[in-house]
C-alpha cells in the first residue's frame, strides 16, 4: 500500500502542478487560494487555462474509471481570470550581484526570468520581436488566447524588476560572446520557429506561406486575404490554428491535409472538433507531392498514404501508388514542423555530435554559464513544457552561480489506478459543458471562443474531483475496532495486521470513517482534524462574543452551492464549511450548544445530489444521535436540524 | 473485549454534582472498540456535560484525556501527576478500568461513566454480542464453538429449554437460541453425538478470581 | 393405589394440575383438589409458574399429601442453587411428598419480578441426576445421608418444539432425562393429535410412560395468545374458530379437551390435564372422554 503518492494529474503535469489543491480551493469558492496554489509553479495560469495541452485531464482517475475527467484546464482559467491575484513581491533590488541574460521571451524564457528574479537576480530579457511573449503573443490566434491575457501575465513578471529589450536579434544586434562579457549567466530560449518545408516542387510559389509567418502577421493585427480555397498542411495545433484563422479571414473553403490518421494528430481532439464545428474540412492520410501554378499557386497535387505497420512505432508511411489527385487552391499554408534556429549560437552545437545539453535535463551547455531551454532545446512542444523547462533553467543557473550541487529529485510515486469495484460505487456526475460562442458568431471575428465557467459552474465542476490521495490516514492511535471497515461506503478500509488500513489510492475522501472513528485516529488530507477543530473553535468564540446565547450555527458543505433558507428568527447566523458533512462527528453538532448557540443547522445534501455515497445518510444518523444527547440533557432537540433549500 | 455502554447523562450529572473540576478519562482499548469510551466519546461527553453545566449554572471545569488502557496501573500512573488538581475523575472505562484508576490515583474519587455489560465480540456496525461468561471451565469443544453458558439465557449446558420459537430465545426475541446454533454447528461438523453427552453441573467459580503466572 | 403404582401398572393415567396463588388463601385450591381427588391419579402442584411469585409448591404439595391427595411436587432450578434444591427435596420427603417433577423453570424476566437473579445452578437433567443420587443415599458432594428419600421422579418434554433442530434436541434431552432417572413424562399441551402421534412414534422405544398434556381453552383470545407466546403450542384454527363462535365456551372447551383425551387413549399412557383455573370442569372432560 502506497502511503505517499501523488495523484496522476499532478504526476502527468510537466510542472507537477498541485491540481488537486487548487481544484479543492475552487470547489469551496476560495479563488484567491486557488490562484496562489497555481502560481506557486506556474507564472502563466491564464495562458495555460486556455491553451494547455492538459496532460492532467487524460490521466484523471475520474475520467479513467468513473465518467469523464474533471475539466481541469477550464478551472485553472476560471481561478486565474477571477482571482484578484496578488502581485508577486520580489526583492526591491536584486539580492545577488550576478546578472543574467535571457534570450527569447516565450513561456520558457519568461518563466526563467520570473523564477530568477524571485530568487534575487537581476535579469534582462532579449526579444527579437517588438513584443514579449514568443509564441504566446506571436503564434496563437486571439480567438484562442487573447493578447491582453498574455500581456497581463507578462506585466506581472516585469513588475518583479525584470528588464526587457525588444527587437533585439541574437546574431544581428548582439552575440553570445557579448552576453557572456556582460552577464554571469545566459539562458537561451529562442524557441523553435524555423519552419521545415516539405520537399516538393513549387514551395517558392507565391501563395505558399509558412504558418509561423502567417500567424505572426495576424498577431500584429494584419488581416491578409487568403483567397477562397485554402489548404493547411500539417497535423499539429498550429495547423488547426491557421485553418480556423483563415475561416475568420473570410476563406470559403478551408481544409487541413495531414499525412496520417486522425488518431495520430498531435493537435488536441477538442481543437479538431471546434475546427470541424466551424467548418474546417480534414483530409487524412494525404500528403502533398507538388504545388502547381504559374507564379502563384493554383493547384496542389496530393497522394494518399498508408501506414506500413511492419515498422516500429507509429509505422512508416508509404505512398499509395497511382493515388495522385489535384486540389484547386488559392493559398497553401505550411504547418509541417519547426526546429530551432541554431546558426547564431552554432558554437554550442559543434561538440557532442550536435547535442547541445551536456547533462540531460539541466540545460547546461559545454560553455560555462550558458544554459538552453524551452522549445529551442526540445523542439516544438507545449506552453506547459516550456514553463517546465524555464523552471529547470532558472534552477540550474541558480545552482551554477551559487555552486550548489544538483539535487536528484526522485520520480514521484504515482497513485495506483482506482479499483473498478470502488469506481462503481462513486456517484456519477457529468462534466460541466464549457460555454463557448456560437459557431456562426465566432467565425466572423477573432473574439475568444471559449467563455469560461460561472462561479456556480466552476464550483460544481471542481466538486467532481475525486480528491485522489487526499483521503483518510489512520494514525497509530487506531484501536483496530474496524468501524471504518463497516461504515465506508466505498469498501476501502481493510483490517490490517496491526490496525485498520485505508488504501490512500482508493479512498474517496468522504471522511465518513473519520466521523465514526471512536479513537479519533483517522485524519483527512482534505481537512486535517486539528485545522477544522480550530476553525470551529474560532467561529464559536466569535459567535459567543458577538451574539451570546442567540446565534445560529450552520454547517455548510464546500461541495454544495445551494443556500440554506434565510434565518427566520432574526438571529445572527455563523457558518462553518467542511468538504462534505458526512465526515462530521456528534461532538461537532453538540459543541455549538456548549458555546451558547440557539440553534444548529446542518445544510446537508439530498441523497441524490451528494458527491459522496451515503454521505447524507450519515449526516442524518449523526444528527439523530446528537438530538438524543440533547434530549438527555433536557435541551430541545428541535434546536438541531437539517436544513435544505 | 469488554463491552460497556454509557450511563444515562442524568445519572452522570448526579454523580458529579458536588465536584467542580473534573477529568473525563477515556480508555483506548475495549471501550474504544465498542464505541463507548474512546477519545471520541470522551469529547462528546465533555461537550454534553459542559452544556448541561452551563444550563444549570454550575461552574464545572471539565478536561479530557484518554489512556491507552485504564486497567493497567502503569498506564494510569502516567497521568497521576496531573490528576492532583481535579476534584473527581469520570472514567469512561469498564469496571476494571475504573477500579484500577481509583486504586492508582489514590485520594481522588473515580466515578464510572459507563455500565459494563459483558465480554463479547463485534456483530456488524455498532453491534456487539456477549460470547463468553468467563465460567472458568470451557466446554466449547463439545458445543460446536458456541457457548451455551454465555449465550443461553439460562446458561443451560444439557440442551435447550424448549422455549425457543422459530429459533429465537423466549427471553429475547431477537436473540438466536444458543442451542439452535449449537445444533447447526454440530450438524455441520458431523458431531451431533456430542449432544447426547451429559454435562455435570459446573463447579461455580469463586469471586474475586486471581491469576498469578508462576515465574 | 399410589401414583407410582399406577404408573407401574397398565392403567390409563390421568393427572391434573393446581396452581398455588399469590397470597395465603388456599381454600379454593383445596376444594378443586378435593373434587379431583378420586378422578385422577395425582395432582401436579406448580412451582411459581411462569416465574410469577406465588405460594410455594412444597407447602401445597405437603397439604395435599396430608389430605390424602397424591401430589406431584414440581421443582424448578430457577430460584434455588444445588444446596437449596437438595435441602427442599429432603424437606419434601419428610413432609410426605413422593413424586417430583424436575423442571428447569422459566426465566425470571418472563414473570412479575424480572429483576430477580436467575439461578439455574442445575438444570432439569442434573436435577434428575441429583434426585437419583439422593435416592441412593448421598448428596451431590458424595456425603452419605442419615436417612435417605425414595422419590418417584418425572420430567417434561415439549412435543411441539420447532420442527427440525428444536424437536430433535427435545428428543435427545428427553433421552438424557430418562437416563438421569425420569420415571414418567408429562408433556406440554397438545392440540394436534396427528403431530403428537408422530412424536410418540419417535419416543416409542424409550420405555417410560408418557402423559399427553391437555390444556383447557377458555377463549379464542387465550388460544391466539398461546400460539404467539408459548413455545410449542399451536392451537389449530378450527379450535380457535369454535371457541370464538360458541355461545357456551365451557361446553366447547370441554368438547375440545375431551376429544383430545379420547384421541390420546391409543397413543400414550395417559393424560395430564392443565385446566388453568377451570379445575372444576376436569371431571366433565373425563366423563366426555369416556374415562370413569
Amino acid at each position: 500500500m502506497i502511503v505517499n503518492a501523488v495523484p496522476p494529474c499532478q504526476a502527468a503535469c510537466p510542472i507537477q502542478m498541485d491540481v488537486q489543491g487548487y481544484v479543492a480551493a475552487i470547489s469551496r469558492g476560495d479563488l484567491q487560494e486557488a490562484d496562489r496554489i497555481i502560481r506557486r509553479t506556474n507564472p502563466f495560469p491564464s495562458v495555460c487555462g486556455r491553451i494547455c495541452t492538459r496532460e492532467c485531464e487524460f490521466v484523471c482517475r475520474r475520467g479513467q474509471k468513473v465518467d469523464e475527467p474533471v475539466a481541469i484546464r477550464v478551472l485553472k482559467r476560471f481561478a486565474a481570470d477571477r482571482a484578484e491575484s496578488v502581485v508577486p513581491c520580489g526583492p526591491e533590488k536584486p539580492y545577488y550581484e550576478e546578472r543574467i541574460a535571457v534570450v527569447g521571451s516565450g513561456p520558457a524564457g519568461l518563466t526563467a526570468a520570473h523564477d530568477l528574479a524571485l530568487l534575487g537576480y537581476g535579469v534582462t530579457v532579449f526579444e527579437a520581436e517588438d513584443e514579449l511573449g514568443g509564441m504566446m503573443t506571436r503564434g496563437i490566434p486571439g480567438y484562442r488566447l487573447p493578447l491582453e491575457v498574455v500581456r497581463k501575465e507578462i506585466e506581472r513578471i516585469l513588475s518583479l524588476g525584470v528588464e526587457a529589450r525588444t527587437s533585439q536579434v541574437l546574431g544581428r544586434d548582439f552575440t553570445l560572446h557579448d552576453l557572456r562579457e556582460e552577464y554571469q549567466a545566459v539562458f537561451l530560449a529562442m524557441g523553435s520557429e524555423k519552419s521545415f518545408c516539405p520537399d516538393c516542387r513549387g514551395v517558392d510559389l507565391s501563395g505558399v506561406l509558412t504558418a509561423v509567418d502567417f500567424l505572426k502577421d495576424i498577431s500584429r493585427g494584419e488581416r491578409p486575404d487568403p483567397g477562397e480555397k485554402v489548404v493547411v498542411i500539417g497535423g499539429g495545433h498550429t495547423a488547426i490554428d491557421v485553418a480556423r484563422t483563415c475561416l475568420r479571414l473570410g476563406a470559403g473553403e478551408v481544409s487541413v491535409v495531414y499525412r496520417r490518421t486522425i488518431d495520430e494528430m498531435p493537435a488536441g481532439m477538442d481543437q479538431v472538433e471546434e475546427a470541424q464545428e466551424e467548418g474546417v474540412a480534414f483530409r487524412f492520410v494525404t500528403a502533398p507531392v507538388e504545388f502547381l501554378g504559374v507564379k502563384t499557386v493554383e493547384k496542389m497535387r496530393c497522394v494518399k498514404m498508408k501506414v506500413d505497420k511492419s515498422c516500429k512505432g507509429k509505422g512508416s508511411l508509404v505512398c499509395v501508388e497511382g493515388s495522385e489527385f489535384d486540389i484547386k487552391v488559392d493559398s497553401i499554408i505550411l504547418a509541417t514542423g519547426y526546429g530551432p534556429r541554431t546558426e547564431p549560437v552554432q558554437e554550442l552545437f559543434d561538440s557532442l555530435d550536435g547535442k547541445v545539453e551536456i547533462k540531460d535535463g539541466s540545460g547546461a551547455t559545454n560553455m560555462a554559464g550558458v544554459f538552453v531551454g524551452g522549445d529551442f532545446l526540445s523542439g516544438p512542444t507545449s506552453v506547459v513544457q516550456a514553463i517546465a523547462s524555464g523552471r529547470t533553467g532558472a534552477d540550474s543557473i541558480h545552482r551554477y552561480l551559487r555552486s550548489l550541487a544538483p539535487v536528484d529529485t526522485p520520480e514521484p510515486v504515482v497513485l495506483d489506478d482506482l479499483d473498478d469495484q470502488v469506481a462503481a460505487l462513486v456517484p456519477r456526475a457529468q462534466r460541466r459543458k464549457i460555454p463557448a460562442l456560437p459557431v456562426e458568431e465566432r467565425i466572423k471575428n477573432f473574439e475568444e471562443v471559449e467563455l469560461g465557467y460561472t462561479l456556480e459552474e466552476a464550483r460544481a465542476e471542481a466538486g467532481r474531483c475525486l480528491n485522489c490521495s487526499a483521503g483518510a490516514v489512520v494514525s497509530y492511535e487506531c484501536a483496530s475496532c474496524l468501524n471504518c471497515v463497516l461504515v465506508c461506503p466505498y469498501e476501502v478500509p481493510r483490517p490490517g495486521a496491526e490496525r485498520a488500513e485505508i488504501d490512500i489510492s482508493q479512498c474517496q475522501a468522504c471522511g465518513i470513517c473519520a466521523g465514526q472513528c471512536p479513537a479519533a485516529a483517522i485524519d483527512l488530507g482534505l481537512d486535517p482534524r486539528e485545522k477544522h477543530r480550530e476553525i470551529l473553535r474560532e467561529v464559536l468564540d466569535r459567535a459567543g462574543r458577538e451574539a451570546p446565547g442567540a446565534f445560529v450555527l450552520q454547517f455548510m458543505c464546500d461541495f454544495r452551492q445551494s443556500r440554506v433558507p434565510p434565518s427566520e428568527s432574526g438571529k445572527a447566523v455563523y457558518q462553518v464549511f467542511r468538504p462534505g458533512l458526512g465526515r462530521m462527528d456528534v461532538y461537532e453538532l453538540l459543541a455549538p450548544f456548549q458555546a451558547g448557540a440557539a440553534a444548529v443547522q446542518v445544510a446537508a445534501c439530498r441523497d441524490q445530489d451528494c458527491k459522496f455515497k451515503d454521505c447524507a445518510g450519515w449526516v442524518r444518523k449523526n444528527v439523530k444521535r446528537a438530538a438524543r444527547v440533547m434530549d438527555d440533557l433536557g435541551l430541545d432537540p428541535g434546536q438541531l436540524s437539517i436544513v435544505q433549500e | 473485549m469488554m463491552v460497556a455502554e454509557a450511563k444515562p447523562l442524568a445519572e452522570i450529572q448526579g454523580m458529579i454534582q458536588g465536584y467542580r473540576k473534573i477529568l473525563i478519562a477515556g480508555c483506548g482499548t475495549c471501550v474504544t472498540v465498542c464505541l463507548s469510551g474512546g477519545a471520541q466519546q470522551v469529547e462528546i461527553l465533555a461537550a454534553s456535560l459542559r452544556t448541561a453545566g452551563k444550563q444549570q449554572g454550575l461552574a464545572w471545569e471539565i478536561n479530557e484525556e484518554t489512556q491507552l488502557r485504564q486497567c493497567d496501573p502503569m498506564f494510569v500512573q502516567q497521568i497521576r501527576d496531573r490528576t492532583g488538581e481535579y476534584d473527581a475523575v469520570l472514567s469512561m472505562a469498564c469496571g476494571a478500568g475504573v477500579q484500577t484508576m481509583a486504586e492508582t490515583l489514590g485520594d481522588i474519587p473515580v466515578l464510572p461513566a459507563l455500565d459494563t455489560l459483558f465480554f463479547g465480540g463485534a456483530d456488524g456496525q455498532g453491534g456487539f454480542v456477549e460470547l463468553c461468561a468467563a465460567c472458568g471451565q470451557c466446554i466449547l469443544s463439545r458445543t460446536g464453538g458456541v457457548c451455551p453458558v454465555a449465550r443461553c439465557a439460562k446458561g443451560l449446558t444439557d440442551g435447550p429449554c424448549g422455549g425457543a420459537q422459530a429459533g429465537k430465545c423466549e427471553v429475547a426475541k431477537d436473540t438466536p437460541c444458543a442451542w439452535q446454533l449449537i445444533y447447526v454447528r454440530l450438524l455441520r461438523l458431523g458431531q451431533l453425538h456430542l449432544l447426547k453427552e451429559s454435562t455435570p453441573p459446573k463447579a461455580r467459580r469463586v469471586h474475586p478470581a486471581r491469576l498469578v503466572r508462576e515465574g | 393405589m399410589g401414583f407410582k403404582e399406577a404408573v407401574e401398572s397398565e392403567k390409563f393415567l390421568v393427572t391434573a394440575e393446581v396452581g398455588p396463588g399469590k397470597g395465603t388463601e388456599i381454600q379454593g385450591l383445596l376444594e378443586d383438589a378435593e373434587l379431583l381427588k378420586d378422578r385422577v391419579d395425582a395432582i401436579n402442584v406448580t412451582d411459581l409458574q411462569s416465574s410469577v411469585m406465588r405460594l410455594g409448591s412444597l407447602a401445597v404439595s405437603h397439604i395435599l399429601a396430608d389430605k390424602g391427595i397424591e401430589p406431584v411436587y414440581q421443582l424448578t432450578c430457577r430460584d434455588r442453587n444445588r444446596l437449596a434444591l437438595q435441602s427442599d427435596l429432603l424437606s419434601a420427603w419428610v413432609l410426605g411428598i413422593k413424586n417430583v417433577l424436575a423442571l428447569t423453570g422459566d426465566h425470571p424476566v418472563l414473570g412479575d419480578h424480572p429483576e430477580a437473579m436467575p439461578v439455574f445452578d442445575l438444570d432439569s437433567v442434573s436435577l434428575l441426576q441429583t434426585i437419583k443420587t439422593m435416592n441412593s443415599g448421598h448428596d451431590l458432594a458424595g456425603n452419605e445421608f442419615n436417612g435417605a428419600p425414595d422419590f418417584f421422579p418425572g420430567a417434561v418434554v415439549n412435543p411441539g418444539a420447532d420442527a427440525g433442530a428444536g424437536l430433535e434436541m427435545q428428543i435427545i434431552k428427553l433421552e438424557k432425562k430418562i437416563e438421569a432417572g425420569a420415571r414418567f413424562i408429562q408433556t406440554q399441551g397438545v392440540f394436534d393429535l396427528n403431530s403428537f402421534e408422530k412424536f410418540m412414534k419417535r419416543v416409542e422405544g424409550f420405555k417410560v410412560p408418557v402423559l399427553g398434556g391437555v390444556i383447557m381453552l377458555k377463549s379464542a383470545g387465550m388460544a391466539r395468545f398461546m400460539n404467539s407466546k408459548v413455545a410449542g403450542i399451536s392451537v389449530p384454527e378450527a379450535q380457535i374458530k369454535a371457541m370464538a363462535e360458541t355461545k357456551d365456551k365451557v361446553r366447547t372447551s370441554v368438547e375440545i379437551a375431551s376429544g383430545l383425551v379420547r384421541g390420546m387413549k391409543d397413543m400414550c399412557r395417559g393424560v395430564h390435564i392443565m385446566a388453568i383455573g377451570w379445575e372444576k370442569k376436569v371431571p366433565m372432560v373425563l366423563e366426555e372422554a369416556g374415562l370413569k
